[in-house]
């Protein structure tokens, strides 16, 4: 006597979007994360000392979920924001009064970005600390430095969206910073800018460095980080007290000795 | 270089063209890239074709790209004018500085008949300063750099006095200022009325 369930899973519609079939054995396990598109990108088994929270204080993982909830906030407020003047700073106050819920996810978003600097900054001391960027993670490390840049840059044009006091002096003196530097300062200066001064052009194209450039940017290299990480074998864990493998997570050909 | 198989024994001779066919080239102990690049021997057609090609498609996509990255500065801005009236000299107390927060330019009349401009915007990171009647000094909010009234640094992280401006007098008696100040240096230009 067959249940419903199992009746279920016998139609073709069933098999044609669930194609593994039936998971009872480790290769119909390993093979169902394989045949996804969205868990294929992890791999099959981790080391279990990796996931020990001590190991990294799942710092890495919380960065990135960091990063999904600002973008899935981010999405919600775009729905009633306009990167005009003034509608901007309108567009705020409705956000935190009038909306339903918006002043809860323009908080969230807020919170988000400010834990993800923090998180990523604790993320790289762990990592320093660990040794994971000694050969052959060397240039992942490098990746995780333009993270890092690129979650500080997103940060500093979100800034300027709200459009009140503290947006636009906080831009005002950053882009005169920028122009500061030689040679190219106030071609720099003007790129960003959108203008000789802080204008309507500065806050669209801080918008849009905002919402597309960077976020698409920080996407595409947290793919290549974690690709790369996947790669080298997974986590790297702190050392234990007692392990006698000082460079665990080297590569035999990568060590010095 | 495969051999065609002789047909029957009688072919089985080397022909004229030593066993090649078609298109085949004759290769000797040089192979033709070996001849072609030999000093003094000009590129074969094919090869000067595929250069100019290559050459031709490289001018495109470097073109593509300066255009692409001149699009990103902007050649028309909406900016307030840069010359401007700002009333007689009649509408200025003597021994006065005004502010004109719109445009951000101190106008100061000094002794009788004599005026001058200076861009209110810091040297410092641009923030906007402000005249102190009682301390007779300009004094930035931002980070506290201070000058005299004649824009000269006093204290602060400032690198420099205010930018001095240009000003001139119009046909019907109106003073005008040209508040072109960036690169504007620290000499006082002072406007005789």
């Amino acid at each position: 006597m067959r249940t419903k369930k199992e009746k279920i899973m016998d139609r073709p519609v069933w098999k044609s979007i669930f194609r593994t079939g039936k998971v009872d054995s480790n290769y119909k396990r390993a093979l169902l994360i394989f045949n996804n598109l969205f868990l294929h990108f992890l791999p099959v088994k981790v080391r279990k000392e990796s996931m020990r929270f001590s190991a990294t204080l799942y710092l890495g993982f919380i960065a990135s979920i960091l990063f999904f909830l600002l973008v899935g906030t981010g999405v919600l407020l775009m729905l009633y924001y306009r990167p005009a003047i003034p509608a901007a700073y309108y567009d705020m106050k409705n956000l935190a009064y009038v909306v339903t819920s918006g002043k809860f996810f323009r908080n969230m978003h807020r919170w988000a970005a400010h834990a993800m600097v923090a998180i990523v900054f604790l993320h790289m001391l762990r990592v320093f600390f660990a040794g994971a960027y000694k050969p052959p993670k060397q240039f992942n490390w490098v990746i995780g430095v333009c993270l890092f840049l690129l979650t500080l840059l997103l940060s500093y044009t979100g800034y300027l969206l709200p459009w009140d006091q503290l947006a636009y002096w906080a831009v005002t003196v950053g882009t005169n910073i920028v122009g500061y530097t030689p040679v190219v300062g106030r071609d720099l200066q003007y790129l960003l800018l959108g203008a000789n001064e802080i204008s309507s052009n500065t806050l669209i194209r801080f918008y849009v460095l905002h919402i597309v450039i960077l976020p698409g940017a920080l996407f595409t290299l947290l793919g290549v980080h974690i690709w790369r990480i996947r790669k080298d074998g997974g986590i790297t864990p702190l050392l234990h007290r007692f392990s006698r493998e000082p460079t665990s997570g080297t590569l035999p050909e990568d060590r010095e000795n | 270089m495969r051999r065609k198989k002789p047909k029957n024994e009688e072919e089985g001779r080397k022909d004229r063209n030593s066993g090649l066919e078609g298109n085949e080239q004759h290769r000797g102990p040089l192979s033709d890239e070996d001849i072609q690049n030999l000093p003094g021997i000009d590129p074969s057609r094919r090869d000067f074709l595929y250069r100019v090609g290559v050459g031709a498609l490289s001018i495109t996509a470097i073109g593509g790209g300066l255009i692409t990255a001149d699009f990103l500065w902007p050649d028309v801005v909406k900016q307030p004018p840069i010359r401007f009236t700002i009333g007689t000299p009649a509408d200025y107390p003597p021994n006065s500085v005004t502010l004109l927060p719109e445009q951000k330019v101190f106008v100061v009349r000094a002794v009788e008949g004599y005026f001058y401009a200076m861009s209110a915007i810091c040297p410092h990171l641009g923030c906007i300063t402000k005249w102190w009647k009682d301390l007779g000094e300009v004094r930035c909010p931002c980070h506290g750099s201070r000058f005299g009234v004649k824009g000269e640094k006093i204290a602060g992280p400032a690198p420099r006095g205010l930018y001095q401006l240009q000003m001139d007098q119009g046909r019907r008696g109106e003073l005008i200022v040209d508040n072109d100040w960036r690169d504007k240096d620290d000499t006082v230009h002072v406007l005789k009325v």
